[in-house]
């Protein structure tokens, strides 16, 4: 899996290290690092828990498990 | 041939209007390659003429009037944009859904200290919709602009890209991300009012206590606020990840942060929250899209109000 974080966007709140049941990620020096990613199964709840959206798994998109209403999409693209 | 412009006004303060003013020398570059065509704000027009390219339109639908006019602006304009958290998600004007129709002509006309004093409601004013709208609810938007109002250093950079048509890659994230707080586990966590002592400058606002929607907020605004010392109010609207998933909503999201941060129960939590309408959905109580979501509190607390 491969895993992004924006170490300027990253606030070092911790709580992806707390919140990932795979135990993916470690704090050092304030900024959260994937250290573990070969464990990571996809559940993306660090994006959920993420209050900067400091983090991205390439290729996998959170909305892809659920139905989003057509208008949200509609919204989404055109939100500059 | 230069670009036609348009700013319409609905249910709002004309704020976001200014903010366009607030280019400053911007401007110049702006009106080199287009004409301001209509904006009953900054200029003497009564209507707006046929053949827009680009219209921005400022404010919530609250009443026929509104409705009317963006339903014009959006038959004469190429491009329609929102600007500004009113369009967007309703905005400030959204709250007026928490009072029944009378209470708030009552208010307005009567109540106010600076009414006239014979207290005769009008009848002529254009009738309320049944509820309050953001423009995307009810006609075609083409772009979106949050922000109350959209601040002056991200238009400086979309109204001369649409303008001239060109892209434009802006972050997409929240305000804090732009934050520079140290954010981390608390103790003993109690929820401040923002009158209660005065945040440190080092340390997370929501961490502190105090009442900051940051995490769930579009970053639009370069965390201005938090920076100052002041929580979030969440003038931006919601973060595009909540606007997104049909499970997330900027209350139930704050709860489990909270709950994260702070090892709480979230039943603990919710008992210490406070006016949810006021605290965590002033900018988006009148958005349908932000309503539907099954988690959302604002069908609730509109119907428990309104009445």
């Amino acid at each position: 899996m491969e895993i992004h974080v924006d170490k300027d966007a990253c606030v070092g709140c911790g709580l992806c290290v707390k919140d990932c049941p795979m135990h993916v990620y470690e704090l050092q020096n304030n900024v959260s690092v994937a250290v573990r990613p070969n464990n990571c199964m996809g559940c993306l709840s660090c994006h959920e828990i993420c209050p900067a959206q400091a983090l991205e798994h390439r290729g996998i998109y959170a909305a892809k498990r659920h139905y989003i209403d057509i208008h949200v999409c509609e919204m989404l693209k055109k939100v500059i | 041939m230069s670009v036609k412009i348009a700013i319409e006004e609905l249910a709002g303060c004309s704020g976001c209007t200014i903010a366009v003013l607030d280019l400053h020398e911007v401007l110049l570059d702006v009106v080199d390659k287009a004409e301001i065509v209509y904006s009953p704000v900054i200029m003497d027009v009564k209507e707006p003429p046929e053949g827009i390219d680009i219209a921005f339109v400022t404010g919530a639908v609250r009443n026929a009037e509104n409705q009317e006019r963006l339903e014009k602006i959006r038959r004469r304009a190429k491009t329609l944009v929102a600007l500004g958290t009113c369009a967007c998600y309703g905005g400030i004007s959204g709250l007026s859904m928490l009072h029944p129709n009378d209470e708030i002509f009552s208010y307005v006309y009567r109540e106010a200290e600076t009414v006239k004093p014979d207290g005769v409601i009008p009848t002529d004013v254009p009738p309320f919709l049944y509820r309050a709208f953001a423009v995307g609810d009810l006609t075609k938007i083409d772009y979106y602009i949050t922000g109350c109002p959209p601040k002056e250093i991200y238009l400086k950079q979309i109204i001369p890209a649409l303008v001239s048509g060109d892209k434009l890659e802006l972050s997409r994230k929240s305000v804090c991300a732009d934050c520079d707080r140290k954010m981390g586990p608390v103790d003993n966590w109690r929820l401040k009012r923002r009158y209660e002592g005065v945040p440190d400058r080092e340390h997370c606002l929501l961490g502190q206590g105090y009442l900051c929607l940051g995490s769930v907020t579009f970053g639009r605004c370069a965390a201005a606020c938090p920076k100052n010392n002041v929580p979030c109010h969440g003038c931006n609207g919601p973060s595009l990840d909540i606007l997104r998933e049909p499970c997330r909503d900027i209350y139930s999201m704050m709860v489990r942060r909270i709950a994260d941060l702070t090892g709480k129960p979230e039943k603990e939590v919710e008992k210490e929250l406070y006016d949810i309408a006021h605290t965590m959905y002033p900018f988006t109580i009148g958005s349908l899209i932000m309503e539907d979501k099954e988690v959302s509190k604002i069908r609730d607390l509109v119907k428990e109000r309104s009445r």
